[in-house]
């Protein structure tokens, strides 16, 4: 057995997660084996004919069996993708979902697993995979002994590499047989309507909000710098624990991993739990009132100051500056 | 209903982590003394839900814990909120050893044990490895439904419903069989035990039976641990005031090309 499959994530007419960072991954492990790709998700035939030029197959499901998504379902689609291929390895991007049926797979395939990877390598034939452990304080070097080996990548972890188009893969139906479902009903699917702006993980710039932040009534300096900059607005796990803020603002190891050019923390004191979601930003800027605050250490520029002073002068020289 | 409810005891995640270091093992992380040892953060808020369903629908609220005999303190927490029997599985294996499947095979052992089960609750993952696999591989072992994670659990009606977040929103799932549910911070808020009930706790006789002698080929190995490098330090911005300083802010970004 050789080669590599990637599933993603896709939804409707959109990909979920990205296919460029899940094949640079794949790369890295393929040996020259076939790379082949397999759609999980609601609809995402119509995606299917852009990833020819990018993997050796393209795998979608018939009959679109995650049309409402249920961690049975999805173990029962990665199943079938596995049962067309003779990949010895499986990736998927660590996502919510991806949590439950990338493990329900590996279980079932009597393969390792490692999820949230950061890093991954083949060595005499073997996968080792690198993740944040001890809410991203340490890093983690695991290697995966059982076939297959399966693991979970984090988000904007692995670039996409350059080397795009060089492949005429074929799409192919992939049969589904979905069987009883798995003890869970689906009563109603509740979408959030306030994401109709940029989506975190792919803003250029973030402004986020943490424990700092003396009350919801005080949420409006961060959401007013977010407009100033045409930035997207995150926070810390505080405030969603709190139920300030819905999960998807979550930014960290359990929550979302940005990658922004810019990304200005308020009120966040930088908890590894949070660092490991923003290790992909590019210059981290930190307005806080400890001086002796972690954030300030892998900041470019930090303030040591109240946001509520900070960030209205703030908003009114970058409106002048832009 | 029958309710198991998983929990495990970490090192409180709440330390620096300048303060860490890796043992010369490699693969042993070294906590400063006067760390103290605690409830995984998850599987507090795990409890929380399993009480919560006893209160609900009634029956019995099970606790395990398979680690080290120090994890008697947290079944004695888990006492303490009200659950009503804790079982310590204490693991031989050693710190290094990584096996989910094997946690997962020795949990769903004793959760099996004890007789049919309707929920198995647990946290989102642990604070320490984090790897958030074991729900998924227990409800593999048990055939039966998973979410993980749930953010809330509704509180009315005949049956369990549970969101599961997706993407953009969530669904509200509706449990028609047993299942595991592994839950995430913002499902509830953890009681606090009552005096009585700690004081209580604290006297209980928890016998540790003994698990995890056969460590045989895990599927997945843990190498080596290491400490990533902090980068430095952030440039201060200062001015002569809080106001100064956020205009000064703008100035710099905005020669970088940050601000455009």
């Amino acid at each position: 057995m050789s080669g590599v499959l990637v599933l993603i994530e896709v939804d409707g007419d959109a990909f979920v997660t990205s296919p460029d960072e899940l094949r640079a991954a794949a790369m890295s492990l393929a040996h020259g084996g076939p790379i082949v790709a397999g759609l999980m998700g609601p609809g995402g035939a119509s995606l299917a004919p852009s990833l020819q030029d990018r993997f050796d197959r393209v795998l979608v499901a018939e009959g679109d069996p995650l049309a409402v998504y249920s961690a049975g379902a999805a173990l029962v689609v990665g199943s079938a993708y596995l049962d067309a291929t003779e990949a010895d390895v499986c990736l998927a991007t660590h996502t919510a979902q991806a949590r439950e049926w990338l493990a329900l797979l590996a279980f079932q395939r009597g393969g390792g697993l490692v999820t949230d990877c950061v890093a991954l390598a083949r060595e005499e034939g073997a996968v080792v995979a690198t993740r944040p452990v001890f809410g991203g304080a340490v890093l983690g070097e695991f290697v995966v002994r059982a076939a297959p080996a399966f693991a979970s990548i984090r988000a904007k972890s692995f670039a996409a590499s350059d080397a795009i188009g060089d492949r005429a893969g074929s799409v192919e139906g992939v049969p589904v047989a979905l069987g009883d479902a798995r003890g869970e009903v689906v009563l109603e699917e509740v979408r959030n309507p306030s994401t109709d702006g940029v989506r975190l993980q792919d803003a250029r710039v973030v402004v986020s909000g943490g424990r700092g932040i003396r009350g919801l009534a005080d949420w409006h300096y961060i959401e007013e710098t977010a407009a100033a900059l045409g930035a997207a607005v995150g926070c810390s796990r505080p405030l969603v624990d709190a139920g300030w803020l819905d999960p998807s603002f979550q930014v960290g190891l359990t929550g979302v991993a940005v990658s922004p050019d810019l990304y200005v923390a308020v009120g966040i004191s930088g908890a590894s739990q949070h660092l490991s979601g923003i290790s992909g930003a590019k210059t981290v800027v930190a307005v806080n009132t400890d001086p002796d605050a972690p954030i300030f250490k892998v900041a470019r520029f930090g303030v040591v100051g109240d946001y509520r002073q900070v960030l209205p002068a703030f908003i009114a020289r970058v409106r002048e500056l832009t | 209903m029958r309710i198991v409810v998983l929990i495990k005891e970490v090192p409180d995640p709440n330390v620096e982590a300048s303060e860490l270091s890796v043992a010369e093992s490699g693969v042993d992380l070294i906590i400063p003394t006067g760390v103290p040892s605690v409830i995984n953060g998850y599987d507090a808020n795990a409890v929380e839900a399993a009480l919560q369903l006893r209160e609900r629908f009634g029956g019995t609220v099970s606790a395990i814990s398979l680690g080290r005999s120090s994890a008697q303190s947290v079944l004695r927490e888990a006492l303490a909120m009200g659950v009503d029997d804790v079982h310590l599985l204490e693991d031989a294996r050693p710190d290094a050893v990584y096996d989910p499947v094997h946690t997962a095979t020795t949990l769903a052992d004793a959760i099996t044990a004890g007789g049919a089960v309707d929920i198995v609750v647990c946290g989102r993952q642990s604070s320490d490895r984090d790897g958030g696999q074991v729900p998924a591989m227990i409800a593999g072992l048990l055939d039966c439904a998973l979410v993980s994670p749930v953010t809330f659990v509704e509180d009315d009606g005949d049956q369990v419903v549970v969101r599961r977040p997706l993407r953009d929103g969530y669904q509200r799932v509706a449990l028609t069989g047993p299942a595991v549910l592994a839950v995430s911070s913002e499902t509830n808020e953890p009681r606090f035990p009552k005096m009585m009930a700690s004081a209580k706790a604290r006297k209980a006789f928890i016998a540790g039976e003994p698990v995890g002698a056969d460590v045989a080929s895990p599927r997945v190995e843990l190498r080596r641990l290491r400490i990533p490098e902090t980068a430095g330090h952030a440039e201060m911005v200062g001015g002569a005031n809080g106001a100064a300083a956020g205009s000064e802010l703008a100035d710099r970004l905005h020669e970088m090309g940050l601000i455009r």
